[in-house]
C-alpha cells in the first residue's frame, strides 16, 4: 500500500511537471485529485485496512495530495508567466521609431533674446510700455534734443512716409510719450520694431530694439552702470567684463557706450571684436535736461537714465549668427536651431 | 578722420605708444583705430566738431597725458597795397554768414606743392593738387578751419557778395556737376554770377590753376543749419561741408586765413597784401557757465575733488574765472562753443577725462510703484506659447513689402501706407495684412525642400486714416501646409479640421470661450472652407487664385486674427463649480443629414430641446452621409430615471425630424 501511494505519487508529481496548457494541467489535477481522482479513490479505501495502519496510510496519502497539490499550484504560476512572456514577446515594438503626434514649433530667435531681455528688468521692477512704429518727427527727433537740420539727425538714416511722418528709427520716442502722460518715479522699458533706411551683412532696415529709462529725484550715472552692468553679466554671463565708454546721443548726457568682453575670444583680440577684445552693445546716458523740458518736468528736481540696444546684435553675437537677414528669411533650417 | 602721429607730435609731445594713444582716446570718446605707418583713424562724432583736426585731437591728447600744448606764432608778411583798393565784400545775410574774412596774395606761380606738404596731406588722406589748394587742405587738416582761393582775375570786378541763391539760379561745382539752386542756399558770388557753394564747394568758373597770379584767400563762418541743408538737398558732402555743420571755431577762423596767406605766399613766391576783410555780426563773446560742485555729484553720483575738476578744465582749455564756495564760473573757448553750453555739458567733459570707469556702480534705490503687468504683452505670449503646441514656428517677417505683394494677393494696395525714400522698391509699402510676409516664407521653404511649413507671426499692421499718422494694429496670422506630425509614418496632411482645432486651442489657451463662427466668402480664402469670426479674423484655405499667384500646388491653411479684438473677447471670470455627484446617462442618435446642415444648427436645437438635462453633445462617429451624436443627460441633484431620459430624448429626436428634417438610421 505504502508503495502503491510513493508511486502514484511520483507519478502524479510528474504529469505535472510535463503539462505545457492550463488545460492539460486540469487534466492531470482531474485524474489525481478529482472525485475519482486515483488519489481520491485511494484514500476511499482507507477503511478497508486494518485499524492500526490507518493513521499512517491516511497521513502518507494525505501528504501526497498536498505535495500535488502545491505542484500543481507552482505549475500554474509558471504557465502563467510563460503566457505573460509570450504575450509581451507579441506585443514588442521598435522603441527607436518617431513619437505620434504634433511636432511642438520652435520661438523665433530674437523673441527669444528680446523675452529674456524683458524678464531681466521686469525683475528689476521696470514695467512694459510699448509706442507706434510710425511717428511724427517731433518724438522721434526734436522731443529729444534732435533739432531740425542738426547734424546729428544724419546719425539715423530714415524711412519716411511724408515730410513730417517717419517710421522710427530708435524706441526712444517711447520716453517721451511715457513722459507726457505720467509722473516719475518711472522705470520703463520699451521693446519694439524700428526701421532704417540701411541694408546690409549686419544691418536690417527692420529692426528690434529695447528701450529703457528711469527717471526719479536720486538717480545717478553711477545707478545706471549698476543697473546695466547687471543685466549685462546676467545676459552674456557673471564672469563677463563690462566698460563705459564716453559718446554722444544727443537725448542723454554724459552718453556712455556700453562694450561687454567679446563673447567669441573672451577679450583676447578676435575677428569680431575687430581685435579690441570688446562688443559695443548698448547706448546709454543720462537723460538731457532738454528732454525733460521737452516733456514739462523740471531737470533740477528729477534726474534719469536711458538706454536702448539692439536685440538683434545681441541675438548675433549670442548665437553666433553672421548674417542679419537670415532672422528676417525665416528659413525652417535656421529656426529649427533654435 | 586720419591723424598721422608725427603731425600730432608737432603740436603736442607725449609719452605714450600709438596703441596706449588710441586707447585713451577712445576711452575719453573718441575711437580710435591704429592703421598700419603710425597713422590713428579717430571717430569723431557730430558733438565734437572741434575734434575734427590735428589739433583737436591734440588738445584731447593734452588733457588725458597732462602735457601742455605746443604753442605756435604766426607772422604774415605782408606788402603795401592795401587789401581793400582791391578787393571789395559784400555780406547781404549775416545770419548765415556771421563772419567772413578774406586775404589777397598776389604774384603768385601756381605750381606743384614741395615734397613735404604732399606727403604730409597724402599720410592724411587727400590728394595733392597745387601750392595753393593743398595749403587750404593743410590748415583745413590741422586747425579744422575750411578755407577756399580763388582766382582774382575770374571775380567779376573783384568783387565779393555773399547772399542767398536766387531761385533756379545755377552753378557748376569744381567737381564738374551743375546744380540748381534755391534761396535756401547761401552762395559766394560776384555781381554777375555764383563763384562758390558757401561752405560746401567752390565754383569751376573761379578755379585756381597754373594761370592764376592772384589768388583771393577766403575764411568763414557759415550758419550750421544752413550748410546743412545746402549739403543734404544738394547730396554733397565735402571736408569742408562737414567742419561747417559741426560748427567751426570762430577765432581759428582769423588764424587759418592768417597762417594761410603766409604759406601761399611762401610757397608760391607770391606778396600778402596790407590787411584783411573782416566782415562779422558780432566780436566774440565767450560764454560763462555756472557750475556747482553739488549738481556735478548729484548726476554722477560721486564726488570729484575741486583741484581735479579745475585741472580737467583747464588742461581741455577752459578757462576759470571765478572760483566759489560751492561751485565755479568757467569760461567756454570759442572751439568748444558750440557743444558746451550748459551746465550738464561740463559735467560731461569732467566726466570723461576723469574717467566713466572710476565712477562707481551703484543700484537705484527707490521703488517703483508702477509694476503693473503689461496685460498685451503677456497675452501675446500666450497666444505664442498655444501656436507653438500645435506645431506652428514662429516667424519675424519684414513690415515693408513690395506692391507685387499686393498684386500677388489681390489685397488692396490703396489703403496702404507708401514710404517717400524707399530703400528698394521690395521695401516700398507698409504691410497691411501679415499674409503676404507668410507666404514669402512659405515659398522660401517650400523651394528648398520643405513641404511641411507651419508658421505663425504676430506683428503690427498699418492702414491710411483719417488722422496724420496711420492706424497701427496687432495681429496674429499662420500659414500651414504639409503634415504636422513628428512622424511621416504618420500620414495626415493639415485640413480645415486641423486648422480649427489650432483656433479653438488657441480660445481655450487664452481661457475664452469658442465664439460662434460662420462661413465667409473672404477674398482670401476658398468658399466652403472658411470661416469668420465677427470682428476678430478669418480662418480657412487659402483662395485657389492665391495659389496659382504664388505657384502653390499643396493645399495650404491660412488664419489672422485682430489681437486687440481677441483679447477683449476677456475670458469670463473663473468660478469653480462643484463636480457633479450623479452619474450621467448616455443616448445616441444616428441620422442622415439633408446637405447644408450645419452641425452648429443641430446641436442647437438639442440643447434647446434638452434644456439644463443635457450636458453635452457632440458629434461622435460618421458613417457615408449620416452622422451620429451622443448626448450626455445628467441631473445635478439626483440619479436620472430610465424614463425621465426617453421621454426627454424622444421629444430631441421629435424636433430633429420635424424641423430639421433629418432622417432617423
Amino acid at each position: 500500500m505504502e508503495e502503491r501511494i510513493k508511486e502514484l505519487k511520483e507519478e502524479a508529481l510528474k504529469a505535472v511537471s510535463e503539462t505545457q496548457t492550463f488545460s492539460q494541467l486540469e487534466e492531470v489535477r482531474v485524474r489525481y485529485l478529482g472525485k475519482k481522482g486515483q488519489l481520491t479513490e485511494l484514500l476511499k479505501t482507507l477503511g478497508t485496512l486494518p485499524a492500526e495502519d490507518r493513521p499512517k496510510v491516511g497521513a502518507l496519502v494525505n501528504e501526497a495530495k498536498q505535495v500535488l497539490e502545491q505542484s500543481l499550484k507552482d505549475r500554474r504560476v509558471l504557465l502563467l508567466q510563460a503566457e505573460q512572456a509570450k504575450k509581451i514577446a507579441q506585443e514588442k515594438v521598435d522603441v527607436t521609431l518617431p513619437g505620434k503626434g504634433i511636432k511642438r514649433g520652435h520661438l523665433h530667435p530674437l523673441t527669444q533674446v528680446m523675452e529674456e531681455a524683458k524678464d531681466i528688468f521686469l525683475a528689476m521692477g521696470f514695467e512694459i510700455a510699448e509706442g507706434p512704429e510710425v511717428e511724427t518727427d517731433y518724438y522721434n527727433f526734436d522731443g529729444l534734443n534732435i533739432p531740425p537740420h542738426h547734424p546729428s539727425r544724419d546719425m539715423w538714416s530714415t524711412l519716411f512716409i511724408s515730410e513730417k511722418i517717419l517710421l522710427r528709427t530708435h524706441t526712444s520716442p517711447v520716453q517721451i510719450h511715457v513722459m507726457e502722460k505720467r509722473k516719475p518715479p518711472l522705470a520703463i522699458i520699451a521693446p519694439g520694431r524700428v526701421y532704417r533706411r540701411d541694408s546690409d551683412a549686419t544691418h536690417s532696415p527692420v529692426f528690434y530694439q529695447l528701450e529703457g529709462f528711469l527717471v526719479d529725484k536720486r538717480v545717478t550715472f553711477g545707478d545706471l552702470k549698476g543697473t546695466l552692468t547687471e543685466f549685462l553679466r546676467q545676459m552674456f554671463g557673471r564672469e563677463k567684463k563690462v566698460r563705459f565708454r564716453p559718446s554722444f546721443f544727443p537725448f542723454t548726457e554724459p552718453s556712455a557706450e556700453v562694450d561687454v568682453e567679446c563673447v567669441m575670444c573672451n577679450g583676447k583680440g578676435c575677428n569680431l571684436c575687430k581685435g579690441s577684445g570688446w562688443l559695443e552693445i548698448l547706448g546709454s546716458g543720462m537723460i538731457d535736461p532738454n528732454v525733460f523740458k521737452a516733456v514739462g518736468y523740471d531737470p533740477e528736481k528729477f534726474k534719469g537714465f536711458a538706454f536702448g540696444m539692439g536685440i538683434d546684435r545681441i541675438a548675433m553675437l549670442k548665437y553666433g549668427i553672421d548674417n542679419i537677414r537670415l532672422f528676417y528669411e525665416n528659413d525652417l533650417r535656421f529656426l529649427e536651431q533654435f | 578722420m586720419k591723424v598721422p602721429i608725427e603731425w600730432l607730435e608737432e603740436l603736442v609731445s607725449f609719452r605714450v605708444g600709438p596703441d596706449q594713444l588710441a586707447e585713451m582716446l577712445t576711452m575719453a570718446g573718441l575711437e580710435t583705430m591704429v592703421l598700419p605707418e603710425e597713422i590713428l583713424e579717430v571717430d569723431v562724432l557730430p558733438n565734437r566738431g572741434d575734434c575734427l583736426s590735428v589739433r583737436g585731437i591734440a588738445r584731447e591728447v593734452s588733457a588725458l597725458t597732462k602735457v601742455a600744448l605746443k604753442k605756435s606764432k604766426i607772422k604774415v608778411k605782408e606788402g603795401s597795397e592795401k587789401v581793400g583798393d582791391f578787393l571789395k565784400v559784400e555780406v547781404r545775410d549775416h545770419k548765415l554768414c556771421p563772419r567772413y574774412m578774406a586775404r589777397v596774395i598776389k604774384k603768385v606761380k601756381v605750381k606743384e606743392s614741395p615734397q613735404w606738404l604732399k606727403k604730409k596731406l597724402e599720410r592724411a588722406g587727400y590728394r595733392s593738387i597745387n601750392n595753393v589748394v593743398d595749403v587750404t587742405n593743410y590748415l583745413l587738416h590741422e586747425i579744422g578751419q575750411p578755407m577756399h582761393a580763388f582766382d582774382a582775375s575770374l571775380i567779376k570786378d573783384q568783387k565779393i557778395i555773399v547772399r542767398r541763391a536766387n531761385p533756379e539760379e545755377k552753378v557748376i561745382t569744381l567737381d564738374g556737376k551743375e546744380h540748381v539752386l534755391s534761396s535756401e542756399n547761401l552762395v559766394i558770388a560776384d555781381p554777375e554770377k555764383v563763384i562758390a557753394l558757401a561752405g560746401v564747394m567752390g565754383g569751376a568758373n573761379s578755379e585756381v590753376g597754373v594761370t592764376t597770379e592772384t589768388v583771393i584767400l577766403e575764411s568763414a563762418f557759415f550758419d550750421p543749419v544752413s550748410i546743412h541743408k545746402t549739403s543734404k538737398q544738394l547730396k554733397i558732402r565735402t571736408e569742408s561741408s562737414i567742419r561747417f555743420e559741426y560748427g567751426v571755431d570762430w577765432l581759428a577762423v582769423e588764424e587759418a586765413l592768417d597762417r594761410g596767406a603766409a604759406l601761399i605766399a611762401e610757397l608760391s613766391g607770391g606778396e600778402v597784401l596790407k590787411g584783411k576783410i573782416d566782415s562779422r555780426l558780432h566780436d566774440w563773446k565767450p560764454v560763462i557757465i555756472e557750475l556747482r560742485f553739488e549738481r556735478l555729484s548729484e548726476i554722477l553720483g560721486l564726488e570729484i575733488p575741486e583741484v581735479e575738476i579745475i585741472n580737467i578744465l583747464k588742461r581741455l582749455g577752459f578757462g576759470i574765472k571765478q572760483i566759489m564756495s560751492k561751485g565755479l564760473k568757467v569760461v567756454v573757448s570759442s572751439f568748444r562753443a558750440k557743444d558746451v553750453e550748459r551746465e550738464i555739458d561740463l559735467i560731461e567733459e569732467i566726466a570723461r577725462i576723469y574717467g566713466f570707469g572710476r565712477v562707481p556702480s551703484t543700484l537705484p534705490h527707490t521703488s517703483y510703484p508702477g509694476k503693473m503687468v503689461f496685460e498685451e504683452d503677456r497675452a501675446r505670449a500666450k497666444v505664442r506659447e498655444v501656436l507653438l503646441g500645435c506645431g506652428l514656428s514662429e516667424v519675424q517677417t519684414n513690415s515693408m513689402l513690395s506692391p507685387k505683394d499686393f498684386e500677388g494677393t489681390g489685397i488692396p494696395l490703396d489703403k496702404a501706407v507708401k514710404i517717400a525714400n524707399p530703400l528698394t522698391i521690395e521695401e516700398s509699402v507698409l504691410r497691411t495684412h501679415l499674409l503676404p510676409g507668410l507666404l514669402k516664407v512659405l515659398k522660401h521653404n517650400q523651394n528648398r525642400q520643405e513641404e511641411n511649413v507651419f508658421i505663425f507671426e504676430i506683428g503690427k499692421v498699418f492702414a491710411l486714416s483719417a488722422d496724420p499718422l496711420p492706424e497701427e494694429k496687432w495681429k496674429v496670422a499662420g500659414v500651414l501646409a504639409g503634415s504636422p506630425f513628428i512622424s511621416a509614418l504618420d500620414k495626415g496632411q493639415v485640413d480645415y479640421f486641423y486648422l480649427k482645432g489650432v483656433i479653438e486651442n488657441l480660445f481655450l489657451g487664452l481661457g475664452l470661450d469658442f465664439p460662434r463662427i460662420k462661413e465667409t466668402d473672404h477674398f482670401l480664402l476658398q468658399w466652403g472652407k472658411s470661416a469668420e469670426i465677427e470682428g476678430v479674423g478669418i480662418f480657412g484655405a487659402l483662395h485657389p487664385d492665391l495659389k496659382r499667384s504664388y505657384e502653390i500646388t499643396k493645399p495650404v491653411f491660412f488664419f489672422e486674427f485682430d489681437l486687440e479684438a481677441l483679447f477683449k473677447l476677456r475670458a469670463s471670470e473663473k468660478r469653480y463649480k462643484p463636480l457633479p455627484k450623479y452619474p450621467f446617462v448616455f443616448r445616441d442618435i444616428s441620422m442622415f443629414i439633408p446637405q447644408g446642415l450645419e452641425n452648429q444648427v443641430i446641436i442647437d436645437l438639442i440643447r434647446e430641446v434638452g434644456g439644463d438635462l443635457v450636458e453635452r453633445v457632440y458629434p461622435f462617429d460618421r458613417y457615408q452621409d449620416s452622422i451620429a451624436y451622443r448626448i450626455i443627460y445628467r441631473h445635478r441633484e439626483r440619479t436620472l430615471t430610465e424614463e425621465e431620459v426617453n421621454k426627454k430624448h424622444q421629444e430631441i429626436v421629435q424636433a430633429l425630424t420635424s424641423k430639421l428634417m433629418v432622417k432617423i438610421r
